[in-house]
């Protein structure tokens, strides 16, 4: 296309009008050029905007020599704003040690209570129940089990293995919904009173062992409680009379026998002896109680297993 | 500081005393403005630079056209001789903030329609458009402060 004539191209007043400033940037090319010029000869209007123009550039000129005075320059430039120099003072990197140590421990601290309010406990401790391998310690032997076992090692059973069945048997035995174990032991209590039985103790105590009896749950025999003292032993069934005997010398004994899931082994008994400390009570003779269930767990039992654990 | 530096942090200066004929408040914002025009996240060049954080800490400001006084500290700025502020007082007051600051990028401080165009996130036409516009305008303006 070069050399070739390029076409008139006739353009209006406001054509024109938007056009002038370009013209005088002289970004047109030679046909719009041509244009423009031929329109500010044909309309005055426009050659009035143009004067306004380089009036404007003029002005916009002079004002463009205003310069800044090198010494503010220098500080603007070391200079930070306040927004800066507060962000700058808090990075992470500023920050004292202790300061650091204190938020992150509430930061920590935050997330645990957090955890503990919103975790759903419940259904851990369904998973925990379940998933547990050792499910029957707390929950009780089968009673099979504790026949075979030491006898009077209630408290620490020998470690047996249960099978996949005796598992079974267990977690379905600890479902309150499921009906318990039927107890086939005996328990026999004896309680009596004697004055001054902190003299008296060891006495009843070697009679106990003379007797062949063996100490059973957690305390040593005579174990010393508020009101008196404790004995907690497994002796031959047929000794139980000659023990009767011996303590029905110090003063009068009641005897009571109940049913418990816990099964001796045959020819042994067990038997929780209380003396307490007081006057000697006037009864004749020892008193057997027949046996009855009794609905509630012995406390003596459960003081021996806090006593243990203090 | 190196010297595109310090000059992009004078034409930063001279753009907020032109904007708001008052030193006091123009510091404050070529100091803000300064923080984004050392931002070294772009590929920018520094004349564009200044066109987006100068536009940006512009148009934080709540008062822009409530202009009463010019208020300038003898010695800070040197003004050219024989300047007439008049007109850029009036013109200050009456134009719309686009072309009031495409008058002051392009004619005052120097830099490029294409630059200011970058800068502002718009074509190199609308610039062209809106400094076409003020430009008339001021030149109005300057030549009925001459006939006056």
């Amino acid at each position: 296309m070069e050399g070739m004539p390029t076409k008139q191209r006739p353009i209006s007043l406001f054509m024109a009008q938007e056009l002038l400033h370009d013209y005088i940037s002289g970004r047109l090319d030679q046909s719009r050029r041509n244009a423009v010029e031929k329109s500010l000869k044909e309309h005055p209007q426009l050659q009035k905007d143009l004067e306004l123009f380089k009036a404007a550039d003029e002005y916009c000129e002079q004002l463009s020599k205003t310069k800044v005075n090198q010494e503010l320059l220098v500080q603007l430039g070391q200079k930070e704003s306040l927004a800066a120099r507060v962000g700058h003072k808090l990075t992470w990197k500023r920050w004292p040690d202790a300061m650091k140590w204190t938020t992150e421990a509430l930061v920590l601290s935050t997330m645990v209570i957090m955890f503990t309010l919103v975790a759903p406990w419940e259904d851990i401790q369904s998973w925990v129940k379940w998933g547990t391998s050792e499910p029957a310690i707390m929950i009780g032997e089968p009673p099979q089990t504790v026949a075979e076992a030491e006898p009077v090692q209630e408290a620490q059973p020998e470690p047996v293995k249960p099978t996949v069945a005796e598992k079974k048997v267990v977690v379905v035995a600890a479902k309150p919904t499921v009906a318990p174990a039927k107890p086939q032991g005996v328990l026999f209590r004896m309680n009596m009173k004697v004055s001054n039985i902190e003299s008296k103790a060891d006495q009843v105590t070697d009679k106990i062992l003379s007797l062949g009896g063996k100490k059973a749950g957690r305390v040593r025999l005579g174990w010393r409680k508020e009101t008196g003292n404790y004995y907690h032993f497994s002796i031959p069934e047929n000794k139980k009379a000659e023990l009767t005997k011996t303590l029905g010398e110090l003063g009068p004994v009641r005897i009571y026998s109940h049913p418990h899931e816990r099964v001796m082994p045959e020819g042994d008994i067990r038997i929780i002896l209380f003396i307490e400390d007081g006057p000697v009570e006037e009864i004749e003779g020892p008193v057997e109680a027949p046996a009855e269930p009794i609905p509630e767990v012995p406390t003596d039992e459960q003081a021996e297993t806090e006593q243990e654990e203090a | 500081m190196a010297a595109e530096e310090k000059q992009a942090i004078e034409k930063l200066a001279l753009f907020f005393y032109f904007c708001f004929m008052d030193e006091g408040r123009a510091q404050a914002a070529t100091l803000k403005a300064i923080q984004g025009l050392r931002d070294k996240n772009t590929n920018e060049s520094w004349n564009s630079r200044l066109v987006r954080t100068s536009r940006k800490v512009l148009g934080k400001q709540k008062d822009f056209g409530s202009v009463s006084h010019i208020g300038f500290v003898q010695g800070n700025i040197e003004f050219p001789e024989g300047a007439n502020w008049g007109p850029w007082f009036e013109f200050r007051k009456q134009s719309e903030m686009d072309s009031f600051t495409s008058i002051i990028w392009v004619k005052i401080l120097g830099i490029s329609t294409a630059e200011v165009a970058q800068g502002l996130d718009v074509t190199e036409g609308t610039v062209r458009y809106r400094l076409s516009h003020a430009l008339r305008e001021m030149g109005r303006i300057t030549q009925n402060a001459v006939e006056a």
